[in-house]
C-alpha cells in the first residue's frame, strides 16, 4: 500500500495567535505554580507569554524559574522552561512543534541545556492540554528537586 | 536524579486547567483554541463532558457569535469565530487608548515594519524561507522574527480599526 501523500511542508511561519496567548494566560495567571504573567511587548500587542514560576515552591538551589511560550496562528508553538540556580548555572528544556530538517514537527529540546533535540508525541494538540502536560511536568520536574535535596 | 519527562501521563495531566470551570466555562475555553471546524463529540472530550452538553453550549457561543458553527456536517463543527474575536480586539484598543497613542502605536509598528523588510530584503514575510535550514536555532531565530512581522503587518490593520471604532464614538460606521 503506498503511503498518503504528505501535506507540503510549510516554507514559512504565521504571526502569533492573539486569543490563544490570551486564555493561556488566563490560565496560567490562576495556577498554583506561577507567581506572575506578562506579555511582551504588551497586552495589546501579546507576541510573546511570560509566566514568572513561584521561586517558593522550590528549593533555595533555585534562585528563578519562568516559562516562555510562543504560540503561531499555523499551530506551531514553543514553550521554553528555565530555571536559574544559585551557582549561576541554567537548566532549560523547550517543548517545540515547527516543521525541521531533522525531527518530527513536535519535538522536545531535553534539559539541562536544551540542545539535545528527540522527537515528542503528545495526546493532543489543543494549547490547553499542551499546557496541562507541561505544568504537569515542571511540578514532577519540582518534586524531584526536593527529593534529591 | 530521575530523568526528566516532557510529557507525563497521569489523570491529572490532562484536567489540570480544568479545575474551578464549570461546563460551559470549559467548553468556551476549548472552542477559543480550536481553530478549524472539529466535530462537537471531539470538543466535549476536550471539555470533559457529555456530547449533548457541549452541544447545547457550543450552539449558545455561537449566538454570541463566539463560536461558529456549520450544523450541515456530520457530526455538527465548531471552531472559534476569528472575525468576531478581532473586532473585541479592536475595540477595547479603541476603548482603552486615547486615540494620539493608537496613531503613535501605527507609526511605531510602521517603522518596525520597514525594519523587517530590510532586514528580509523582500515586503512579503511569506517568502522568506524560515523552516528549511540544518541549524536548529537558525530556524528558530527565523521563526521568530518572521512571525514577529506578521504579528506587526496585522496589528497595524488592528489598530487602524481600533483608529476607526475610536474617531466614530465606537461605531464600525460613522453615524
Amino acid at each position: 500500500m503506498s503511503q498518503p501523500p504528505k501535506d507540503p511542508a510549510p516554507h514559512s511561519t504565521g504571526p502569533p495567535d492573539r486569543q490563544t496567548l490570551r486564555l493561556l494566560e488566563r490560565h496560567l495567571s490562576s495556577d498554583s505554580l506561577v507567581a506572575e504573567t506578562a506579555f511582551d511587548p504588551d497586552s495589546y500587542e501579546p507576541r510573546l507569554l511570560r509566566g514568572l514560576l513561584d521561586a517558593g515552591r522550590y528549593p533555595d538551589t533555585v534562585t528563578a524559574a519562568r516559562l516562555d511560550i510562543r504560540w503561531f496562528t499555523t499551530g506551531d508553538f514553543s514553550v521554553h522552561y528555565v530555571e536559574e540556580h544559585e551557582d549561576g548555572e541554567r537548566w532549560e528544556c523547550r517543548w517545540d512543534r515547527h516543521p525541521n530538517t531533522h525531527n518530527t514537527r513536535l519535538h522536545f529540546h531535553k534539559p539541562p541545556t536544551a540542545t539535545e533535540i528527540t522527537d515528542l508525541e503528545l495526546p493532543s494538540l489543543h494549547p490547553l492540554e499542551v499546557y496541562s502536560t507541561v505544568l504537569t511536568a515542571i511540578e514532577q520536574r519540582i518534586e524531584t528537586l526536593w527529593s534529591s535535596q | 536524579m530521575t530523568e526528566f519527562d516532557p510529557a507525563p501521563t497521569s489523570d491529572d495531566t490532562q484536567r489540570r486547567w480544568q479545575t474551578g470551570t464549570d461546563t460551559f466555562g470549559r467548553v468556551y475555553d476549548v472552542v477559543l483554541g480550536v481553530t478549524s471546524p472539529t466535530a462537537y463529540t471531539e470538543i466535549a472530550e476536550l471539555a470533559d463532558c457529555s456530547p449533548n452538553a457541549a452541544k447545547k453550549h457550543l450552539d449558545r457561543l455561537a449566538e454570541m457569535s463566539i463560536a461558529r458553527a456549520d450544523r450541515d456536517s456530520r457530526p455538527a463543527t465548531y471552531e472559534r469565530n476569528e472575525g468576531y474575536l478581532e473586532w473585541q480586539d479592536a475595540s477595547r484598543i479603541a476603548t482603552e487608548l486615547p486615540i494620539e497613542a493608537i496613531i503613535d502605536r501605527v507609526e511605531a509598528l510602521e517603522a518596525q515594519r520597514t525594519e523587517y523588510e530590510a532586514q528580509f530584503e523582500t515586503t512579503d514575510p511569506t517568502a522568506v524561507n524560515v523552516f528549511d535550514h540544518d541549524s536548529h536555532e537558525t530556524i528558530h531565530e527565523r521563526m521568530t522574527a518572521v512571525s514577529e512581522w506578521q504579528g506587526v503587518i496585522r496589528d497595524i490593520r488592528l489598530y487602524e480599526l481600533a483608529r476607526q471604532l475610536s474617531q466614530n464614538d465606537g461605531h464600525l460606521i460613522p453615524a
